[in-house]
């Protein structure tokens, strides 16, 4: 040895009897430096375990056969929030929540038979009430083949979980409204291929397909588009793309009924960060309805613009018509005014002046009449139509100094209901145009009237003798103010309110006539016997 | 303005237009024809020498069966002579500007008068 130097020694002393010398005294004396740095050496190791193990950010627990909790970590006192007394007579299952003691117990019977098992999800309840999810992993510890405890580490997922959630709900919401929105919504990628399809889209042609993975072209072709359409939809999928800006046009096809639809499709193109196409989103939204609507509007459009045009003139018409009695009675007044006319003469004006007002209030008679039948409600009533024919002859006898013979036939099968109001303003109509345009000469005006009634319909021909239509007007005799006689001035409202008057019942009038000889109008009006 | 023409259906309006007219210093005699086919005939007669060619023509424009403005076409297609040597004017009650409009255009026309007539319209428009 060179020096001094101190040492660590075990010193022992054992008495031993040695030939020649008798009892002696063996001391001997052991280095133990070494044992001292081995033991030093386990003290830190335990110490740099102990570190990890205690700031571990997963709990580490260790529990007895019996459950019963052998030791735990720093995490498992921060976490669950027990002090380490209250730990002490702890058992594993006052740490986890009650719903899942029985799928716990489970697993931990299966590690004491000495399973290791990973991936376990399970939730702890902290002192306060707090729920933990973790998950982790719990392997047996066996001592001398004998079950000493189980360890397991957990680590806390309830961020984790609860992120998850929220993405899960995020991607639930989202997937409930594309598969409920009542549009086609496909989505392709750049190669016009498709990534995803909505329930809409798949049910909307046949035969139905989910085409998730199919280009564009080749799922058109399968349901049975023409070659047209379906490059007319590649092109403006290629628009979009080119523009950069959402594409609409419209398509008429074949529903998977069969039923023609007309769809408003449009490409939506999102574009990466490169400015290249990403996705293609596709909406097809069913608008038959809309387009019906519009149709419909349009031609109400059109209808209505007749008919205003239609007011237009019979404004003017009916001004003339009220106007052209006003000219005349002022011509006759001037006349009366300015002349030393005599006595006679002026009765003579005055007789004009009577002719003229009687012309005029008739006219606001068939106005009235022409406006009654556009206003009033159609009410049916019974009816008996013969007399109501006898009566109209016998109000408008007087048209003619000839004599009227009326001749009626009748073939009564049933109660005629119709409104009276408007038939009798038909009957008015017909019966003293064929006595005002009676034949000039001598002969008597002859009216053949036959009613025809049964549960369906009355059908009624009104024939006279009188001067006929000519048969290039005959077209024109039902239209507003058309006048096709030179007899009588008439204001060409009778027959079109006829017309209407039978429009509005659903009935018809028609004509025949020869020129000369007479007319015949047949009028058929449904029979509204009420329902008993 | 000796001789005048006045056709119209309504038979009162006439005699009242004609008795105006004849009231006025420049006129002659008035005819009244109630229709536009008589018209026709009537200036059928004046081709042939007849009657005599008037100097002034009053056509109503509501008439039935052939109205006013489809008349004036007829006159003028079958007598074209007329254009230029007759005064022709549209009458009427109507207070529809497109009546009014349509007799200023036509080439047949010297013009539109309203009714009632009156001996100072007259005057004023013949002067």
């Amino acid at each position: 040895m060179q020096g001094l130097q101190n040492l660590d020694v075990l010193l022992t002393c054992n008495q031993v009897e040695l030939e020649g010398l008798g009892h002696c005294q063996l001391f001997t004396a052991i280095d133990t430096s070494e044992a001292d740095l081995l033991n030093q050496k386990l003290i830190e190791s335990e110490k740099r375990y102990r570190d990890l193990f205690e700031n571990s950010l997963e709990i580490i627990q260790s529990f007895g056969p019996e459950g019963n909790l052998i030791f735990c970590n720093q995490k498992w006192f921060n976490t669950l929030g027990y002090t380490e007394e209250e730990s002490t007579k702890m058992n594993l299952f006052d740490i986890i929540v009650p719903e899942e003691h029985e799928h716990c117990h489970n697993l931990f019977e299966r590690v004491l038979q000495g399973e290791s098992i990973q991936n376990i999800d399970v939730t702890f309840i902290g002192k306060s009430g707090n729920r933990v999810e973790l998950n982790g992993n719990v392997v047996p510890m066996l001592k001398n083949g004998k079950m000493e405890s189980t360890h397991s580490f957990f680590r806390d997922v309830s961020i984790e979980k609860k992120q998850k959630q929220v993405i899960e709900d995020q991607r639930k919401f989202y997937e409930k409204v594309l598969e409920n929105v009542p549009a086609e919504i496909s989505i392709l990628d750049k190669d016009q291929t498709f990534l995803y399809l909505n329930p809409v889209s798949i049910a909307s042609v046949s035969p139905r397909s989910n085409s998730v993975g199919k280009r564009l072209y080749d799922r058109l072709i399968e349901i049975g588009r023409t070659k047209e359409e379906v490059e007319y939809r590649i092109g403006k999928f290629k628009d979009a793309e080119r523009l950069g800006t959402v594409v609409s046009f419209e398509e008429n096809l074949l529903s998977a009924e069969g039923a023609k639809k007309t769809i408003l499709r449009q490409f939506f193109p999102l574009f990466d960060d490169q400015g290249k196409l990403d996705l293609m989103i596709s909406v097809g939204t069913d608008v038959t309805e809309l387009e019906e609507n519009r149709r419909k509007l349009l031609e109400n459009n059109d209808e209505l613009r007749k008919v205003n045009h239609e007011l237009d003139r019979f404004v003017y018409s009916v001004s003339h018509d009220l106007r052209a009695p006003i000219a005349s009675v002022k011509g006759l007044l001037t006349l009366m005014r300015e002349n030393e006319a005599s006595d006679e003469v002026k009765r003579t004006y005055v007789d004009m002046m009577n002719t003229v007002m009687d012309r005029m209030d008739h006219v606001i008679f068939e106005i009235l009449d022409y406006s009654r039948n556009s206003r009033l409600e159609v009410v049916a009533e019974k009816m008996d139509i013969v007399n109501l024919v006898k009566g109209a002859v016998n109000t408008y006898r007087h048209f003619s100094s000839k004599p009227v013979l009326l001749e009626v036939e009748e073939n009564i099968q049933s109660e005629f209901y119709a409104d009276s109001r408007r038939i009798q303003s038909v009957l008015n109509n017909l019966i003293s145009n064929a006595i005002k345009y009676s034949l000039k000469g001598p002969q008597d005006i002859q009216l053949r009237v036959s009613v025809h009634v049964n549960a369906d319909a009355l059908e009624m021909v009104i024939s006279d003798n009188g001067e006929g239509i000519r048969e290039s007007y005959i077209e024109k005799i039902f239209d507003m103010f058309y006048r096709a006689s030179n007899t009588s001035s008439g204001s060409g409202l009778g027959l079109y309110i006829c017309r209407e008057v039978l429009k509005k019942l659903n009935g018809t009038i028609s004509v025949k006539s020869e020129e000369g000889k007479g007319t015949s109008f047949t009028v058929m009006v449904p029979n509204s016997i009420p329902a008993k | 303005m000796k001789h005048i023409i006045l056709i119209d259906d309504d038979s009162i309006s006439n005699f009242v237009n004609s008795q105006l007219l004849l009231q006025t210093r420049f006129v002659e005699d008035v005819k009244s024809i109630e229709s536009a086919e008589e018209a026709i005939e009537h200036f059928e007669k004046v081709k042939q020498g007849t009657e005599v060619l008037p100097d002034l023509v009053l056509v109503d424009i509501r008439m039935p069966v052939m109205d006013g403005f489809t008349l004036a076409e007829e006159l003028l297609q079958r007598f074209p002579e007329l254009k230029g040597n007759v005064l022709f004017y549209f009458l009427s009650s109507s207070l529809d500007p497109k009546d009014e409009e349509r007799s200023n255009n036509h080439p047949l026309s010297s013009g539109f008068l309203r009714k009632p007539l009156s001996k100072a319209y007259l005057e004023q428009v013949f002067r």
